[in-house]
């Protein structure tokens, strides 16, 4: 399967993000955490470019809100919908595909 | 960290981005920034040091921004297009209401209002002359809000005034016989369009400057 040039250099972290809502509804701190936690701290960025990319997954109709306040502090709560679900599937499959591709190619001797 | 989020707001609303779009992300920024701090604080640091850590591990402003700039989906209507916005609707808008007046008063002919129909002329006459300033006001705050150029809102203002001095409605009372209700385009008269004009561009004075 042809990987676009977007899902290579862009999809990791959607992958990611729709992958932990996955499991259960995170505000964006916890899924900041959790990638962390996940990558052993492998995986470093600015943890405020989070939200455009959740913000743009919303609008896309892949991730749904909800505003709730816990201990006095509002927090906006993101979950996968099923068109969510179906990215996240099809997303999986490419990056296996590129690790795969990835692997081989490391594997392979190398000939002049 | 605070003005770091207000010069992250200047700079989205500069540069097209609807406004609460931009008031979305800065709430949940700064809730997060909020958390880290929160987080740093627990495990030993001084609130000072877990606000500049937190401040650090957000990202800085160019960071922030650029992200956001590549949807054209969260840009406003006005960003995109600012002439049908600003100039394009407010005079419609005005247009609209002349004819709802002039057609409010032609109802009105065959009500019970019929013998009070030419003070409710002047009256309406003179709502319409005043409504281009109300209508200026609003996209003048509008363009403001979005942090816009102001080209096409003073445009707007303009031609708002123009049309508005150049409007001229006559109501005659019924006589014995017919009255007769009148609008006509002439040349804007000089003094209204002034008075109007600068009425209408009085928010640009009042108006409390951003930063």
């Amino acid at each position: 399967m042809a990987l676009a040039q977007s899902a290579f250099l862009n999809g990791v972290p959607e992958l990611l993000v729709l992958r932990l809502l996955r499991d259960r509804e995170m505000y964006g701190y916890e899924i900041v955490q959790a990638i962390r936690d996940a990558s052993g701290e492998a995986i470093g960025f600015a943890e405020g470019v989070i939200y455009p990319l959740l913000h743009a997954l919303e609008r896309d109709g892949a991730l749904t809100t909800r505003r709730q306040t816990v201990n006095g502090r509002s927090r906006v709560y993101y979950s996968v919908t099923p068109s969510g679900a179906g990215r996240l599937a099809a997303l999986a499959a490419q990056w296996r595909n590129l690790n795969q591709a990835i692997a081989g190619i490391l594997a392979e001797p190398r000939h002049a | 960290m605070r003005d770091t989020l207000q010069d992250l707001r200047e700079s989205l609303l500069r540069a097209g981005l609807a406004p609460r779009h931009v008031e979305r992300y800065l709430r949940e920024l700064a809730e997060h920034r909020d958390d880290i701090a929160a987080h740093l604080i627990q495990t030993g640091l001084t609130p000072a040091a877990a606000q500049r850590q937190a401040a650090l591990r957000l990202g800085d402003h160019d960071t922030l921004l650029m992200p956001m700039l590549v949807d054209r989906r969260i840009y406003s209507r006005a960003a995109r297009w600012p002439a049908l916005c600003y100039l394009v609707l407010p005079l419609a808008t005005q247009a609209a209401l002349v004819l709802a007046g002039v057609l409010a008063l032609v109802v009105a002919t065959a009500t019970g209002l019929r013998p009070a129909i030419a003070d409710l002329g002047r009256g309406t006459a003179l709502l319409l002359l005043a409504a281009p300033i109300g209508i200026a006001w609003l996209t003048l705050s509008a363009a403001s809000r979005r942090r816009a150029a102001l080209r096409w809102p003073l445009l707007g203002a303009v031609a708002g005034a123009g049309l508005a001095a150049a409007l001229q409605l006559v109501v005659i009372a019924p006589g014995p016989a017919t009255g007769r209700i009148e609008l006509s385009l002439g040349l804007p008269s000089p003094l209204p369009l002034l008075v109007l004009t600068l009425a209408s561009l009085l928010p640009l004075v009042l108006r409390r400057r951003p930063g």
